[in-house]
């Protein structure tokens, strides 16, 4: 089964270099001349080659090097392993040039309760450098910093991944990754990984930050200054692997600094995760017994899988008050895929002990489900709903909470491809309470 | 005693040579592995070889690499290692099967000789170069061949007869096998290595 997997992936690497330049991440279609669905489905969104790429440190699970089709560069070659410690242990370096660059524009149209218009055209809105690449068979690394018209430039992903960090345990048992990185709480309809509309969830972006206090009795109005968000990276370390190939873990700590990536205090965050994959191709790359690929009409590669995660995040960050908010979250979702259908439903709870620094502490949950339709390899349509709920400590009397409350978002979208690395999508929020109704017209493309 | 038994094994294969002789082809695959510069050689049944024949090859320092980057001879082979390369060059192997030795660092145009007595893979590298390798593997049997980038590889003239098979690769497990050769057809193989 591995070597049909195999021949697969070769077919499609060994397309014409034409396509080589239309790679979804296109440092890594660069370096196996393949295109962007072999990875991807309406990239950034992954398929499930691409997740177990991902987690394999930048490398297909089976027969990377024969796939591979510009050589990396050696830094010493082979038999120097065995000159070691009198010589450096030799290592390579890519032999194309790893960088890429996503260039995201987009047209904003806003109704606000009101009734009135806004439009804005943010040409760019988003400018990426992207880099990532295989150092040998045991390091990799990757690089993201993002331009926007809100934040400038930022670093948002340096990490360093070390595969097999113990090498008598079972492949791919044990990697260490660190650095500042999104920690994947939930693959579940995260952008980058298992969502193809671009809108996040409420409970992804929210920070204590979004609501205030009322001291009724004073009339004083408490902000927060805990800037931390599930979604955000940060610096951290983090020790994964696979169990079975079917298990997943992570665990880690983190530095859980919010808006900011300098140190905020001196408490490292934990956090765990866990995910376990039934049917389909296994999170290791490679199928049971029995088990075959499942291709889309346009020779995609698709699946037959329910998968369930569950993660866990605990930390502290400084709330502005000389004083320091502890705050834990937990989450479970629910994702299957069936051919061109991917549908998930996902539960989160956040809870914040003293986000104001007064005492009163605040808790968040959200139930939210996605749903996504290939009509054509180059067309997806999208569905996510969104609902969020924030209140204060109900034993907290004389407090109110500002910005605190229900909301419930319908989220909308069409994906269309219109080259491997040029999509357009229109996505939609319409709001019940907060935002009105927001439309947007994007166009992202990755060279 | 023992060269007097491998000269008549030589001859007695000289006689069958006469005979109709056939090539051995095949193709190797392995896991995760390019399996191009692997050397397959075949052993006569029982256990015999063939006496070395003095013989000297060249391997050039060109472009800062070793070109061929595998050689394959029989013990006694003589290599030339030449440096066309308008940098400094070295040669050195480290201790393996046949004692380390380390030629110096030449400049372009000079050749420095060795002569490989040792049976086994040997692993040349360069100081100045870490990325620089060659390899030369010492077999005893004139009937060998190095597999192209391809895996496929082509042993010519082989006389009929009872052999054992051995493939040789860098980053595969050793690989032997019993292979009876006919006259006429050549032999095709497809062989699967392990990953070292």
């Amino acid at each position: 089964m591995q070597l049909t997997l195999l021949a697969l992936l070769a077919t499609t690497a060994s397309t014409p270099p034409l396509h080589a330049t239309h790679g979804g991440i296109p440092a890594f279609a660069r370096k196996y001349r393949t295109s962007c669905s072999t990875c991807h489905i309406a990239a950034p969104k992954l398929n499930v080659m691409g997740e177990a790429f991902r987690l394999n440190g930048y490398r297909f699970p089976e027969n990377d090097v024969l796939l591979r089709r510009e050589e990396p560069v050696p830094l010493g070659e082979d038999p120097w392993r065995d000159l070691w410690p009198r010589a450096i242990w030799p290592g390579e370096i890519p032999g194309a040039s790893p960088v890429s660059i996503r260039l995201q524009n987009d047209v904003r149209v806003s109704r606000d309760a009101n009734g009135d218009y806004s439009y804005s055209y943010r040409f760019p809105h988003e400018v990426y450098l992207l880099a990532g690449g295989t150092l040998g068979e045991t390091f990799s690394a990757f690089l993201e910093t993002e331009w926007t018209r809100e934040n400038g430039l930022e670093v948002v992903q340096a990490k360093i991944k070390i595969q097999n960090l113990i090498p008598w345990l079972p492949s791919r048992a044990a990697n260490l990754w660190f650095g500042l990185q999104n920690l994947y709480l939930f693959t579940f309809a995260d952008r980058q990984i298992d969502r193809a509309a671009r809108e996040v969830f409420a409970w992804q972006r929210f920070a204590a930050t979004d609501v205030e206090l009322r001291d009724n009795v004073t009339g004083q109005i408490l902000p927060s200054s805990n800037a931390f968000q599930l979604r955000r990276t940060t610096p951290a370390i983090e020790l994964n692997g696979l169990v079975g190939g079917r298990l997943y873990y992570g665990v880690g700590l983190a530095q859980g600094a919010g808006r900011a990536t300098e140190d905020n205090n001196n408490f490292m965050d934990f956090f765990y995760k866990v995910r376990y994959k039934l049917w389909g191709l296994g999170l290791d790359g490679t199928y049971d017994e029995g088990g075959r690929p499942v291709l889309g009409s346009g020779g995609q590669l698709l699946d037959r899988s329910l998968t369930i995660e569950h993660f866990g995040y605990i930390g502290r960050e400084p709330n502005g008050i000389a004083g320091e908010d502890p705050h834990r979250a937990f989450g479970v979702s629910a994702r299957v895929l069936y051919g061109p259908l991917d549908v998930g439903l996902g539960w989160v709870r956040g809870d914040h002990d003293d986000p104001w620094g007064a005492g009163v502490g605040l808790r968040h949950t959200s139930v939210f489900a996605k749903g996504e339709f290939m009509l054509f390899p180059w067309l997806i349509g999208s569905m996510k709903l969104d609902r969020f709920d924030t209140r204060i400590d109900p034993s907290a009397v004389g407090f109110d909470a500002i910005g605190a409350g229900r909301d419930t978002r319908l989220l909308p979208g069409v994906i269309a491809l219109l080259r491997q690395n040029i999509r357009v999508a229109i996505e939609a929020v319409i709001g019940e309470r907060s935002q009105g109704t927001t439309v947007w017209l994007r166009s992202d493309i990755a060279f | 005693m023992k060269a007097a038994g491998a000269i008549a094994l030589l001859a007695s294969w000289a006689a069958t040579s006469t005979a109709q002789t056939t090539q051995v082809e095949g193709v190797l695959t392995a896991a995760n592995v390019r399996t191009r510069g692997a050397v397959a050689y075949l052993v006569p049944n029982p256990g015999g070889s063939f006496a070395a024949l003095p013989e000297t090859l060249m391997i050039d320092q060109t472009n800062l690499r070793f070109m061929p980057r595998v050689l394959v001879g029989q013990p006694g082979l003589t290599i030339r290692f030449r440096n066309s390369d308008p940098v400094f060059h070295n040669v050195f192997h480290p201790a393996g099967a046949e004692p380390a030795f380390d030629l110096g660092t030449y400049p372009r145009g000079e050749e420095r000789p060795h002569t490989f007595t040792e049976m086994g893979s040997h692993v040349i590298l360069c100081h100045v170069h870490p990325e620089m390798v060659a390899y030369v593997v010492t077999v005893p049997t004139p009937f060998h061949a190095v597999a192209d980038r391809t895996g496929r590889f082509v042993i010519p003239d082989v006389p009929p007869g009872s052999y054992q098979l051995h493939i040789w690769h860098r980053r595969t497990r050793p690989f032997r096998r019993a292979l009876v050769v006919s006259p006429g057809e050549p032999t095709r193989l497809e062989l699967r290595l392990t990953r070292r």
